[in-house]
């Protein structure tokens, strides 16, 4: 059975120059047109049988929350149609319509009302909805004494409580702590299995990847691709890699950096290399990443040691290189050149990182680099992002290991 | 439900009908409006009382003391008082309502945006806790006038008459809160016309006071003919005539019908430009 059937939905949002102009235009019964328009979806059609659970992925203004709204029934589609089978409950913001001087359950009792359940259903809700919440001994006090999360749950709670076929949800399991995030989904899933349909807007592929079946993907208004989960949820966080490492790549060296030094010989520019030799700011954790350190010199040096200084955006020292301590040669520094560290496989776990790098004279015996003078030091030349294929965990560092399985007995 | 969206694509006589589906939603929505105003507050439920007696007051001391405004000759300064409030609390609870309502629809944008909510109920509940709130304070003239020993069986007409203000209310809100979304400016102007409006109507004075070239002024004003027809029930114990009646009936039904038209032709526009 198809629960959502949506043929070329479109919508366009008028544009008013002047808020009279909307006004002109509704009560004046002459066809003229007062507005520009702005197109938020174009052209999408898709099917959603009973049961599926939908994942809808897109970056900030892709037409997500517009798609929600117009299945929801908040908005009327420009052209196209839509079909719904079955009972639509939306979850567009957690707490609509919550009084923060009222208590939870008369909170529960108003909000029930707002979307639309009769009392006599809200009272026989009231006690699994609290349940569900887990706000037994907070549900007689005021709401403005909730914690965002507690008032997460009792939206989340009352939403579910009005039984739909259909759950339109918009990016709102971000405000709950881990603990009921991972209830919900759990709540989901039963609701999945009975034969519930749901359909979760979110930026989060790795939370929609467990969520749902199949991933809807949006751009701009248009409907990318529409197909299992992973295979979407991968093919956007490639997307959203390169757009990132697009945007690294053109940004150049970082002015905001300290730079200092004696100036024999200067870091000229910093690149980081992906597997192709091309240039790439963002990489999933294994990969091969290259930092290439190209430099330019007056004189002649022998040997001068390299430093590479990785820091995560919160200030912690991650990892760091130098040629010095290391029985390395580089060879003769001399005219324009340049160095190459890799860094392979990259074992630094997610986040967005500094890169810092400076050239140091070469010097005999274990030297400490805080004792030298660098010939140029250029701190955070180069932003970069690192993403791990599965669990978005932040970890600092995901040790190699080794696995074995051994009998006790 | 199947089709394009609940709430917007219902013809008017379906919403229309729809209207009291949401009665028990519209009664919630009134009681909580009128906690929300009360609750919290120190003097609670007595600031019902402490508005419409200060403004009674200021314009009974004006008018009465200061201008020393009579109905005729021989009316006493207590017999004007009573003129004054049969006339400024109806009309305080229409102007308060007015006002208040008008922004119903802005001050909700959430509900409006965010769930699927039939926002015609907005300006209605608001209407209702407004104008429950200016009852009181005609109750409390009532109970004065029978202390006063005037109370006749004319009374027995002021319900319908309240109800006919009710619906002519509620009409003229739906039209503004739907207004008010497109020009914000609307809730801004509105005190200012509700202004201008009350010494246009009979109010601080009566329609015999008017002077005969101006009589056409107030014949082109509805309030004029409910506010006679207050001061007919309550003052002079005499069913207001059938021109009272055929007017206040014909405006009320003419704008509480215009108002909700206006809004749900509005409405499918709303939740996209609040």
């Amino acid at each position: 059975m198809v629960a959502i059937q949506a043929k070329h939905l479109c919508k366009v949002y008028r544009w008013y120059a002047r808020r009279t102009d909307l006004i002109k235009e509704m009560l004046l019964l002459n066809k003229k047109q007062y507005h520009s328009k702005r197109v938020a979806l174009e052209d999408i059609s898709f099917e959603v049988g009973a049961g599926e659970s939908v994942g809808v992925i897109g970056q900030n203004g892709a037409g997500k929350s517009t798609l929600l709204k117009l299945l929801a029934g908040l908005s009327v589609p420009s052209s196209g149609s839509f079909e719904v089978n079955g009972k639509v409950a939306a979850l567009l913001e957690l707490g609509t319509g919550f009084h923060p001087d009222y208590s939870g359950v008369e909170n529960i009792r108003i909000n029930g009302m707002l979307l639309g359940l009769s009392r006599r259903e809200i009272e026989q809700k009231l006690p699994t909805i609290v349940e569900f919440a887990e706000l037994e001994e907070a549900i007689q006090q005021p709401l403005r004494t909730y914690s965002t999360g507690m008032q997460a749950r009792l939206a989340f709670s009352i939403a579910t409580a009005l039984q739909p076929h259909i759950l339109l949800i918009d990016e709102v399991l971000a405000v709950g702590d881990a603990y009921f995030v991972n209830k919900c989904i759990a709540h989901l899933q039963h609701f999945i299995n009975d034969g519930g349909t749901v359909i979760v807007v979110s930026h989060n592929s790795f939370l929609l990847g467990r969520l749902c079946q199949k991933i809807l993907w949006l751009e701009k208004g248009k409907l990318l691709q529409f197909d299992s989960a992973q295979t979407v949820s991968r093919a956007y966080d490639l997307y959203v890699r390169r757009l990132e490492s697009a945007r690294r790549a053109r940004a150049g060296l970082q002015e905001d950096g300290q730079r200092w030094g004696s100036g024999e010989i200067r870091v000229k520019s910093v690149l980081l290399l992906n597997r192709e030799g091309r240039q790439e700011y963002a990489y999933f954790r294994g990969e091969r990443m290259v930092v290439r350190v190209h430099y330019e010199t007056d004189g002649i040096y022998r040997n001068p040691s390299v430093y590479l200084l990785v820091s995560s955006h919160e200030g912690i020292l991650v990892t760091s290189c130098f040629s010095g301590e290391e029985p390395t040669d580089l060879g003769v520094f001399q005219g324009m050149g340049y160095v190459d560290v890799a860094f392979d496989p990259l074992l630094i776990g997610d986040g967005n990182y500094w890169l810092s790098a400076g050239i140091f004279p070469h010097k005999e015996g274990p030297e400490s680099i805080y004792r030298l003078d660098p010939y140029d030091y250029h701190e955070r030349v180069r932003e970069f992002t690192v993403k791990r294929p599965t669990r978005p965990l932040q970890t600092v560092f995901d040790h190699p290991v080794k696995w074995s399985h051994g009998c006790a007995s | 439900m199947i089709g394009t969206g609940s709430r917007m694509n219902r013809s008017f006589p379906e919403s229309l009908r729809g209207l009291l589906g949401n009665f028990e939603l519209i009664r919630i929505l009134t009681v909580d409006d009128l906690r929300r105003a009360y609750t919290g507050s120190l003097m609670g439920l007595s600031w019902i009382l402490v508005k419409p007696v200060l403004i009674v007051g200021l314009y009974g001391v004006l008018f009465g003391i200061v201008f020393q405004a009579r109905g005729g000759p021989r009316q006493t300064a207590t017999e004007y008082l009573l003129v004054l409030l049969a006339g400024l609390l109806p009309w305080l609870s229409f102007s308060e309502a007015v006002s208040t309502a008008a922004g119903s629809i802005t001050a909700n944008t959430s509900l409006v945006t965010k769930i699927v909510f039939p926002i015609e109920i907005l300006p209605v509940s608001k209407v209702l806790s407004t104008m429950l709130s200016g009852l009181v304070s005609l109750v409390l003239l009532v109970v004065f006038l029978v202390y006063l020993n005037q109370v006749g069986w004319a009374m027995v007409l002021l319900p319908l008459l309240i109800v006919a203000q009710l619906v002519f209310t509620i009409g003229l809100a739906w039209f503004l809160s739907a207004m008010n979304v497109a020009v914000r400016d609307t809730s801004q102007v509105l005190p200012l016309v509700l202004m201008v409006w009350m010494f246009l109507s009979p109010v601080v004075y009566t329609t015999e006071m008017v002077p005969k070239g101006l009589a056409f002024v107030f014949s082109c004003n509805p309030m004029a003919y409910f506010l006679d027809g207050y001061r007919m029930i309550l003052l002079n114990n005499q069913p207001p005539n059938f021109l009272i009646w055929g007017v206040v009936t014909a405006m009320a039904v003419t704008i509480f019908l215009t108002g909700f038209w206006v809004l749900c032709r509005m409405r499918a526009h709303i939740a996209d430009f609040i």
